[in-house]
């Protein structure tokens, strides 16, 4: 191996451990930060390693009700969007790869709907949904639309990547044997790009889950798990709010290693 | 197949396009009426933020956080897509933690990023403990402030970034890389003339993608520095509506940024159509 | 006939039978924190027994409170009986409240001091009734600052002396407004007379000390200062009681914070009027509910009940214990000098003007008089027909 091969890898590694450092160093402040008293948080200079353990603020969160309220709210909310953001996105991804204009105009769409400030849309939605009485549900109705509408472009490119793989030939093939184009597409095409869906599935859900902007305009009262954690953060309560972000980042950590497999290959086509 | 599926591809082309619609084209519109209205139709709302000191001092810092957040995710970005993509061995460890700082909740890495980032807090105390001074990373109005939201916020898109140029690296078949490294090309040269002009395809939609999102920048500006302390044009609008209570202002700021973040995407699509490319981004790479 | 009979009585069954029969139930919509709601509902508890009525609480922002009874004004139907507004906004707001019964509050006087009832009262009528009032002090960190100035010189030697280790609240909000008014006030000044000399003398004195402030000032607001306090990183700033509540549930206070009075100025001392006021939304399903409820609030027993078990201000004699009496000896002692602010329907329109000026003058440097152009201007354009708003 030359000098340089040598200088590559041990960059690359470098690089590794940056990244590795870069999100295990404040995963543990935030969990030290859950777990030990307020004023030890607030010592100057900073206590590193934790001189005593309490559950004060897990307990605190949970006794009050907010915790599991927020936690079932976003969950539905997050389903509720990953499922529109899904099957919207694959119906709009399939027309893409099939049909050039299609193609034309849905990215002409979502680029548009990417141009969007988030405030710019969100002040008249609140609006549009009181009247609709979808604004600050228990159900989160409203927010979930939005959601679904949020996740659909990067649903729809995700899956106008798998459809535009697969072969029109075999779809022709099934055509001339009499079937109709709708039972093609469900029996024969969509099976073909189940990691896709999934992959386009889980990131719409992780796109909810996370969601915060339309989140805290949306549904002010009755709240999803990021506002809440941003309430308790401004209000100076860090370890509630600590608690808080880690019971909303534990599903995330799940899905990631559960899944990382289908993210990659369905994002990325690498095959791993 | 073509003719006879016409009519499955028409609604499964209109179904999503119409609650697109409905989700994004109504409100817009309806809040583009607002901005009009200041007892009656007039032109007062746009008149005040145009004359709004505030409002072009959150102009110029909303292209400069852009700009930037830009330039670092994408170098970053492009670091990571070659690590992953030529190590053989990289850990699951590092995959995830490649991916972390993009799919944990957004507020949970801002929360995160301002604990560190506070006078008191624990970048401050590290610091401290290496014997150096403590830095006002956050003070309003400072050029350290504006490089924290920066940073943070190129932090939190790089996994975007870092995905999409994977892909487009997927695309460039491995014979080059050993032709060229017959002929005697370093890595460096490699990665010019064989790795980026195969990535300019995918460097492009990344960039239409992220630049876009870059300047909509609203909750790294609230976290970590508050609407005064680096105002952008998103916290600018939220005062607006939310303190200032003033919605029709907010609604006529917030157009303005809409029309900022087309105008800069028209211009980027024009350079890219006299840069030789195709008139929209290619999403051939993705087909590869 | 039989059949209508029938249908007449069915239905009357079906009435008393239905689960939840409208006229029992009354929602209201308050600004509590998660300690204060949980102990509030106690008190709800008695007044459901009492009353027959099921009580709905839900706690929210003012801000967004004041978001919901606009919304549910303009839709003309709403689920709110009653709602909590701060202050500040209640000219505002009147036009999407009730006029109340004046008979709810004649009798209890007493309960709230003359300044506190007169904010709910507009045009001669009554719309509002006070909830929470509340007013600022000075919150010092003792071990740091054993002496806590006690007037404007002081003040400022411990500004020199110590810098960026005073706060003021400056976020581009109403709480600017809040920390910067009692210094008009005690130089004489008025926020309705931008550019007097007193006026001016207030803000000159401010911008004094705007070099020597926390850096971290223009964008503190109530609970990023008290962070900030709780730190360790300010050592005085201005808050309202719940900031000592905080720093009691941390363990800081009376450790490490205490209140005192605000400095002293030329013409003696004086601090902002705050809380929360009790409205009936013109849109309310129950407003018979609602005014059942605020007779049951306004009773000598119930304030101090919630001056007991929520640690509220309300201008009550206060029974304290020796340990609260000590961490709330500044507010105490601050009870005489509030003062309300305006309370005109455009309240909000000058109250934007004057934050943008006073950001000005604090943090970039601008001259006052250059500064106040636009409060002026619009204090002028105000029409003769609209009272002028007091103070």
């Amino acid at each position: 191996m030359s000098v340089e091969d040598r200088l590559l890898a041990f960059a690359r590694r470098a690089l590794s451990v940056l990244v590795v450092a870069a999100s295990a160093v404040p995963l543990y402040l935030l969990i030290k930060q859950a777990l030990t008293p307020e004023l030890e948080s607030f010592a100057w200079p900073p206590v590193w390693f934790p001189r005593s353990l309490t559950l004060t603020h897990l307990r605190a969160v949970i006794a009050g009700g907010e915790l599991s309220v927020a936690l079932i709210l976003s969950a539905k909310v997050a389903v509720t969007a990953a499922v529109v953001a899904t099957v919207l996105g694959t119906m709009l991804g399939y027309a893409m790869a099939r049909d050039p204009r299609c193609r034309a105009l849905g990215l002409s769409a979502l680029s548009a709907t990417r141009l969007l400030p988030m405030i710019a849309a969100a002040m008249p939605l609140a609006t549009i949904l009181i009247w609709l009485r979808l604004y600050d549900t228990i159900s989160g109705l409203g927010l979930a639309l939005v959601h679904g509408a949020l996740a659909l472009p990067a649903a729809a490119i995700l899956l106008f990547g798998a459809f535009v793989k697969i072969p029109i030939e075999l779809e022709q093939a099934a055509y001339l044997d009499g079937a109709s184009p709708l039972a093609i597409f469900l029996r024969l095409t969509l099976p073909q790009v189940r990691s896709a869906l999934a992959a386009a599935f889980v990131l719409s859900f992780l796109a909810s889950w996370d969601e915060f902007g339309f989140a805290l305009l949306l549904q002010p009262t009755n709240r999803t798990l990021p506002p809440l954690i941003y309430y308790y953060t401004v209000f100076g309560d860090v370890g509630a709010a600590s608690a808080l972000a880690l019971v909303s980042a534990a599903p995330v950590l799940v899905a990631l290693i559960a899944l990382r497999p289908v993210l990659f290959h369905g994002l990325s086509g690498r095959s791993r | 197949m073509n003719r006879h599926g016409r009519l499955l591809r028409l609604c499964f082309l209109c179904i999503p396009l119409a609650y697109l619609a409905s989700q994004f084209a109504f409100p817009l519109i309806s809040g583009v009426v607002m901005s009009f209205q200041a007892g009656g139709l007039s032109l007062a709302n746009y008149r005040f933020v145009l004359h709004d000191r505030l409002f072009w001092q959150a102009c110029a810092n909303n292209l400069v956080v852009a700009g930037l957040s830009l330039g670092l995710e994408f170098a970053l970005g492009l670091s990571f897509a070659l690590l992953l993509g030529s190590m053989r061995g990289v850990s699951i460890v590092t995959e995830i933690a490649i991916l972390l700082p993009f799919l944990i909740p957004e507020i949970v890495f801002l929360s995160v990023a301002r604990y560190i980032l506070l006078p008191r807090g624990y970048l401050n105390g590290a610091l401290l403990a290496a014997g150096l001074g403590g830095v006002g990373w956050l003070d309003p109005g400072s050029r350290m402030a504006l490089a924290s939201v920066i940073v943070v916020d190129a932090w939190h898109v790089t996994p975007v970034v870092t995905l999409l140029l994977l892909g487009g690296l997927q695309t460039i078949p491995a014979e080059l890389y050993e032709a060229a490294r017959l002929d005697g090309a370093g890595a460096l040269a490699r990665l010019r003339y064989v790795t980026l002009p195969f990535l300019r395809p995918a460097l492009f939609a990344a960039l239409l993608l992220r630049g876009v999102d870059a300047l909509r920048i609203f909750s790294t500006v609230l976290v970590l520095t508050g609407a005064e302390g680096t105002p952008v044009l998103s916290t600018y609008a939220y005062q607006l509506w939310s303190d200032a209570l003033e919605p029709q202002i907010a609604m006529a700021a917030s157009v303005m940024l809409a029309l900022l973040i087309t105008l800069l995407s028209l211009a980027v699509l024009v350079l890219r159509r006299r840069a030789g490319g195709a008139g929209e981004p290619s999403w051939d790479y993705l087909a590869a | 006939m039989a059949a209508c009979l029938a249908l007449a009585l069915g239905l009357g069954i079906l009435g008393c039978k239905a689960p939840q029969v409208p006229h029992s139930s009354l929602t209201m919509a308050m600004a509590l924190f998660p300690g204060e709601a949980l102990a509030y509902r106690k008190i709800l508890a008695d007044f459901e027994s009492v009353s027959g009525i099921r009580v709905q609480l839900i706690t929210e922002t003012y801000g967004d409170i004041l978001h919901l009874l606009q919304a549910e004004s303009s839709a003309g139907r709403g689920r709110f009986d009653l709602v909590e507004l701060d202050i500040a906004t209640v000219g505002q707001a009147r036009q999407h409240v009730r006029q109340l019964d004046a008979s709810i509050f004649a009798a209890e006087r007493k309960l709230f001091p003359q300044a506190a009832w007169r904010v709910g009262i507009i045009a001669n009528q009554p719309y509002f009734v006070p909830h929470r009032i509340m007013w600022q002090a000075m919150i010092y960190n003792r071990l740091r600052v054993p002496h806590p100035p006690a007037n404007w010189e002081e003040l400022s030697r411990f500004a020199r002396a110590h810098p960026g280790k005073l706060a003021i609240k400056g976020g581009l909000y109403e709480g600017l407004l809040c920390d910067v008014a009692p210094f008009v006030w005690e130089a004489g000044g008025s926020m309705l007379a931008p550019t007097s000399t007193d006026t001016l003398t207030g803000l000159d004195f401010l911008a004094g000390l705007a070099g020597w402030l926390n850096p971290r000032s223009a964008v503190f607001r109530e609970m990023s200062v008290l962070e900030a306090q709780a730190r360790g990183e300010v050592w005085i700033h201005f808050n309202w009681p719940f900031a000592i509540t905080y720093l009691r549930d941390k363990g800081l206070a009376p450790s490490v914070d205490l209140s005192a009075p605000i400095p002293a100025g030329p013409k003696g001392r004086a601090t902002v009027l705050g809380g929360g006021y009790l409205a009936i939304p013109r849109s309310a399903p129950h407003p018979d509910n609602a005014e059942l409820f605020l007779r049951f609030l306004l009773t000598s027993d119930v304030q101090q009940r919630l001056v007991s078990e929520l640690g509220w201000q309300n201008a009550l004699p206060i029974k304290r214990d020796e340990q609260a009496a000590l961490l709330y000896a500044g507010f105490s002692a601050m009870r005489p000098y509030m003062r309300a602010r305006a309370t005109a329907p455009d309240y909000q329109a000058l109250s934007n003007r004057w934050q943008r000026a006073l950001a000005a003058i604090l943090f970039e440097q601008t001259p006052a008089v250059v500064a106040l152009k636009p409060v002026a201007a619009w204090l002028e354009g105000l029409s003769y027909e609209s009272p002028r708003p007091a103070s």
